[in-house]
């Protein structure tokens, strides 16, 4: 294979490229793993990521407008005239977005996620704000941590900051803007691989319907985000198998960076565009290589930097009571468990559709039919159109990845914080059950009427009721507890400064300018805590605490991560119940003086 | 006329697939199935049979009128007619306001589209608790309204979200399309003056005011009847498949909107009859033939009757002991009388409507007659309205024979219908009177009437300000939206009024009987607040209040006013927060004090959670 990759190399200007590339690659794997110490690297993401990521974005959007504009009547013919498909992606992106409220879902990440956006668009910095006062009338943050989380998604998110101003609520503006690209890719990805209307809709409407994707489309969560450069870079590697050459190569590539900085395990997706662009070669009978392709490699370094740094740090890995590691055997047969508990389960508790696995399970199935009886014939039959190998090289490593999930301590699918690591797999399947609807039609049993049917049936019948609960996000009762305990301290801060100690995350605290102290620095910083009470700083200092039933009758404690010292004098203002606990607000009455210790007589 | 029919109706193997289905019908809905197990069916299919009968209807319209649709233009419009339509529906809606007007019926259909819209169910809740984070109906009862009314209101929760207020939003639209058709059965019968006449006649009703602005099924009732018999004349006039399947399942909902509605399925069969024999033909199609199967669940959830004796409401009215009997006409027409002739601030009527409906209700009839003989020369509307006024006139001996009457605030509802035979018949003499200055005249007549006596009336509604439960309903809902979250529980025999809400509630006489358990929420905080509503009634002579019946939860509850109305001269209602729960003149409600730690270990900790939540649930009032 490598020879005949070589011999794709023709004339000095290819050779030279090519070279470049190498050693690109070869600079690359040092400088990553090896000549940057995580403690530098911290440094370097946290004063040049954003630039990093400015510039590929800047890139990625020249390259693509590039890539359009060479299309031009194409694509002003379909935006000037959308028609029925038009019509489809906007009612599908209103009923993802009808089908649940917009708030915070997966409180922690997105909250850290929204921190490290306004970090970015006050510094330019990648940091999450830990802590922040106000210092005469401004807003300032004055402690922050370089999050485990890749920053593409909160960059974006401080783009729609820089151009409109700081809200909290852009987040959840970008992710219906995201939804609706994502519908759109799904429908372009679908068309390019029927040529009919009817199945791309098809695959759009079970993806819309599907209650994770509005769940998601209505958070603020980089889920979305991930789902639609999965999408976007699934439609340049189709655009350039179908025409290769610099500009959609360029496309290609960048757009890969960027979707191995939307998340984690993103960086997966390097392994098949590399095979599109093997593939494109042959197909060109020689070799592409374009100058952002060149340097490709050494784009990706940063995020190894990134994830030897998270590496170092166990805390960012937010491993539970008992666990050692992020990945391992002993999590499989539970994760596989709660991943049939999820695919298949038909109670509204759930955010998912069986449907869109039956339709979709069935298109993978006949898939592998179909390419053993090409397999078969192979050797008369032409080459398949651009789609099928990128659908695919995506679909495997789609499925590689939830396969790696499976040993992920924390994917139990079936569990409100873990469904969302499903949602590629659901989009592979949407695309795979547009597919084979389309490949039956052509063999007359009329299955995109009976799948469309079928999907208006599981509406009726049981996502109805799924929509109407909305348990999946309702029963996340740290929701409700973060909104009450939001809305205390609002309430309290609006007569007058106050500080807030709390066991949870500081930041959504911080977002709303309410200063916030975590208790367990609290516990250490009582004399100073009191010193700013007595002076007047904060009006009164908050302090919220978890309380836990200790029997069946109640006999409520604190929780014991939560316990102030006796040092601490706190008076009860409010409880409030959220399922099982109960969140207690108390004013900080004083301090205890740390007792001078005194030298023994000795 | 032919003879051919019969052979015809004999020989086609559809017919006889109809009567096997028909049969079949009676026989699940009337025989083999036992009353428990039918209440249980409905409450768990009922939502589906509505269901596939309201598709089928839709399409079946989209099939009769889809041709039409598709060249329908713009241009095409009659904008006056439309701006009548629009103006005197905004009368009916503006002077009123949007509330429960009928108390329990309103609520009840409420809390039966809320099961509908979250569980597919027919069930109207009675418990409900806020269960880690999400309101779940806890139990419900099988109500003995038809469900065709919940089931819309449903619709609009599932594609609006939930809102106790939806069923509002459902009448006002309503009060648009009955309007709308109002105006098409004048233009029908009479032409474009007597459609206006129609539309300002019941523009000018303050009863269908009352109405339009509550959460009742009225509303629905009468637009379902109208809607019917225009596809009666349609039926008539065009004579085909899906013409017919649109005319049977709007008949087959509208049997589904009140229970009496029932009795229009005899015109709407007559009608079908009356075609097949003029065409010596039968056109069938199979909607139509399963149709009686899809109405099973009517039969069976009629018999809540049977099961519930208090389904009748007979305690209120003492006296009488059967809810229908002949004995009763002489007395029910009088109040019908005292209703549609009383004055505007003892009865929602319109005088206009009265004296012109009941001065031509007896030409109508002698028309009816007339025209009877000679149906096949008449139009195909008029032979839709002669046929259905026989289920008028009907539908009126029917209310007639009731216990309770048209005068009454509960029951002046039932006379709708009849306002609308009279406005019928205004419409169909019309065209007897050759001169078209009469129907302007009476266009002007009753607009002066809706100017100087019916928005005066609906403005000032005085008529529904006697009806305690409705203004009590009203003010608990201000209490509500005056609290800052749901979070609380009411002890109030209506729960179904707070539970419809998202309130967790219980009924009071529970209440009093689980004290102890109220008593470990309070402990526990389950509830930001305990709230009692309870009624006292004031003794005329001495002044003394007293509970009423039913309201006392007794001296171990120790009650805080927290707010107080009198909505009339001698009852005054209120709402307490229980402060405590007493035992033996020992606190059993107060929290105990929170330790600041533990020596439990996380896995003891978490496992007592599991306990607490599972005695938290048996324990929920």
């Amino acid at each position: 294979m490598i020879k005949r990759v070589v011999s794709l190399v023709q004339g000095p200007g290819d050779a030279r490229a090519f070279a470049a590339f190498i050693l690109c690659a070869v600079l690359a794997v040092p400088t990553g793993f090896v000549f940057v110490k995580p403690a530098v690297a911290e440094r370097l993401i946290v004063h040049g990521g954003y630039y990093y990521i400015l510039a590929v974005f800047s890139l990625w959007m020249y390259f693509a407008w590039r890539t359009v504009t060479a299309r031009r009547d194409v694509v002003t013919g379909w935006l000037r005239r959308p028609g029925w498909p038009g019509l489809v992606l906007v009612a599908a992106t209103l009923f993802a977005v009808w089908s649940d409220t917009f708030a915070h879902k997966v409180l922690f990440d997105e909250y850290v996620l929204e921190g490290t956006a306004w970090h970015m668009h006050l510094t330019k910095e990648v940091g999450t704000p830990l802590r922040a006062y106000d210092f005469a009338g401004t807003w300032l943050v004055i402690d922050t941590f370089l999050d485990k989380r890749p920053y593409f998604f909160p960059f974006l998110v401080s783009l729609v900051h820089d151009l409109t101003g700081f809200r909290i609520a852009n987040v959840f503006a970008l992710n219906v803007a995201v939804a609706f690209a994502t519908l759109g890719a799904t429908y372009w990805l679908v068309k390019a691989l029927t040529s009919r209307v009817a199945p791309a809709c098809l695959a759009v409407g079970l993806l819309a319907t599907l209650p994770l994707f509005g769940q998601n489309a209505t958070g603020a969560s980089m889920e979305l985000l991930n789902l639609g450069m999965i999408a976007g870079v699934m439609v340049a590697a189709t655009l350039y198998l179908r025409v290769p050459g610099p500009d959609r190569l360029s496309f290609l590539v960048l757009g890969t960076v960027l979707l191995a900085q939307t998340r984690y395990e993103s960086v997966l997706f390097v392994f098949p565009v590399a095979a599109v662009i093997v593939v494109g070669w042959l197909r060109h009978g020689r070799v592409i290589l374009s100058w952002p392709a060149i340097i490709a490699p050494l784009l990706l370094v940063p995020y190894v930097w990134h994830d030897r740094f998270v590496s170092t740090k166990p805390i960012l890995w937010q491993l539970r009571d008992g666990e050692e590691t992020r990945f391992a055997w002993k999590y499989l047969a539970g994760n596989l468990e709660g991943a049939k508990g999820f695919f298949f389960s038909l109670s509204p508790g759930q955010p998912n559709s069986l449907w869109l696995v039956i339709v979709g399970g069935a298109g993978v199935l006949w898939a592998f039919v179909r390419i053993a009886q090409r397999w078969r014939q192979r050797a008369t039959l032409s080459p398949v159109p651009a789609g099928f190998p990128v659908f695919g090289l995506f679909a495997l490593t789609i499925a590689a990845n939830l396969a790696l999930l499976m040993f992920y301590y924390w994917s139990r699918l079936d569990e409100p914080i873990a469904t969302r690591f499903a949602l590629p797999f659901c989009f592979a399947l949407a695309v795979a059950a547009g597919w084979v609807a389309h490949a039956w039609d052509l063999r007359r049993i009329a299955a995109t009427r009976l799948a469309g049917l079928g999907l208006g049936v599981w509406l009726l019948v049981f996502a109805a009721p799924a929509y109407a609960h909305r348990f999946y996000t309702t029963q996340n009762m740290v929701l409700h507890e973060l909104n009450w305990e939001l809305e205390q301290a609002a309430e309290r801060n609006r007569r007058g400064p106050i500080l807030l100690i709390t066991a949870k995350a500081t930041l959504p605290f911080l977002l709303e300018k309410i200063p916030a102290l975590n208790t367990t620095i609290a516990t250490v910083r009582g004399p100073q805590i009191a010193w700013h009470l007595k002076e007047g700083t904060f009006r009164e200092v908050i302090v919220s605490q978890v309380l836990r039933p200790t029997s069946a009758q109640g006999d409520a404690i604190v929780d014991p991560d939560e316990v102030l010292p006796p040092s601490f004098h706190l008076e009860t203002l409010k409880e409030k119940r959220f399922g099982g606990r109960w969140i207690r607000i108390s004013r900080l009455v004083g301090v205890d003086p740390v007792p001078v210790v005194t030298p023994s007589g000795q | 006329m032919t003879n051919a029919f019969f052979p015809a109706f004999i020989s086609d193997r559809r017919s006889w697939l109809l009567v096997l289905s028909a049969l079949l019908a009676v026989v699940l809905g009337f025989v083999a199935i036992p009353d428990r197990v039918a209440i249980t069916l409905v409450s768990k299919y009922g939502f589906w049979f509505v269901l596939a009968s309201f598709v089928i209807a839709l399409w079946a319209l989209w099939q009769t009128f889809g041709a039409e649709l598709r060249t329908w233009r713009w241009r095409s419009v009659d904008v006056v007619s439309v701006l009548i339509i629009a103006a005197g529906g905004i009368v009916l809606l503006v002077h009123e306001t949007f509330g429960f007007k009928i108390v329990m019926d309103e609520i009840m259909l409420l809390g039966t589209s809320m099961s509908m819209h979250l569980d597919k169910s027919a069930l109207t809740p009675l418990r409900g608790n806020d269960i880690q984070g999400s309101f779940v109906v806890i139990e419900g009862i099988m109500d003995k309204r038809p469900l065709f009314f919940p089931f819309l209101v449903s619709l609009i929760h599932d594609l609006t979200g939930y809102r106790p207020t939806n069923g509002f939003v459902l009448n006002a639209g309503l009060t648009f399309v009955f309007l709308g058709l109002v105006f098409q059965a004048g233009r029908m019968l009479a032409g474009r003056v007597a459609g206006w006449l129609g539309v300002v006649l019941f523009a000018g009703l303050p009863l269908l005011a009352h109405n339009s602005t509550g959460g009742g099924f009225e509303l629905l009732n009468l637009t379902m009847i109208l809607a019917t018999l225009l596809l009666g004349a349609r039926w008539v006039e065009r004579r085909d498949g899906p013409t017919l399947t649109a005319f049977c399942f709007s008949a087959l909902l509208m049997a589904q909107v009140r229970y009496e509605s029932v009795i229009f399925l005899l015109p709407v069969a007559i009608l079908v009859l009356y075609v097949w024999w003029q065409e010596g033909r039968l056109i069938l199609t199979w909607p139509v033939i399963v149709a009686p199967l899809l109405m099973v669940h009517y039969p069976l959830q009629h018999r809540i009757f049977e099961i519930r004796e208090s389904s009748w409401e007979m305690v209120s009215k003492p006296g009488y002991t059967t809810p229908f009997s002949l004995t009763y006409i002489p007395e029910s027409l009088v109040h019908a009388l005292k209703f549609f002739f009383g004055s505007a601030s003892d009865q929602p009527n319109s005088l206009v409507l009265s004296v012109v409906g009941c001065l031509a209700l007896p030409f109508f009839a002698l028309l009816v007659l007339k025209r009877v003989r000679a149906l096949p020369q008449e139009s195909a509307g008029n032979v839709a309205v002669t046929v259905f006024s026989f289920g008028f006139a009907l539908q009126f001996a029917l209310m007639m024979c009731y216990v309770w009457w048209f005068d009454e605030v509960v029951t002046r509802r039932l006379s709708l219908p009849t306002h609308l035979v009279m406005v019928l018949g205004v419409m169909a003499v019309l065209p007897q009177f050759p001169k078209p200055a009469v129907v302007r005249v009476l266009l002007g007549v009753a607009t002066l009437g809706l100017v100087v006596r019916s928005v005066p009336s609906m403005a000032a509604h005085a008529y529904s300000q006697e009806y305690l439960p409705a203004r009590e309903v009203a003010w608990r809902r201000d209490f509500m939206a005056a609290q800052p979250r749901s979070d609380y529980l009411m002890i109030d025999n209506d729960s179904a009024l707070w539970v419809t809400h998202r309130v967790s509630a219980t009924p009071t006489v529970v209440a009093v009987k689980r004290r102890e358990d109220i008593a470990f929420h309070m402990r526990n905080r389950t509830f930001s607040d305990v709230f009692v509503f309870q009624r006292l009634n004031i003794n005329p002579d001495t002044s003394e209040r007293a509970l009423r019946e039913g309201d006392d939860l007794g001296p171990a509850f120790v009650l805080e006013p927290v707010a107080e109305v009198r909505l009339q001269l001698l009852t005054l209602s209120r709402i307490s927060r229980v402060r405590e729960i007493r035992a033996d003149d020992v606190a059993i409600s107060a929290r105990a004090p929170v330790d600041e730690a533990s020596k439990k270990t996380r896995k003891e900790i978490e496992d007592a959670r599991k306990q607490f939540l599972e005695s938290y649930m048996k324990q929920l009032p």
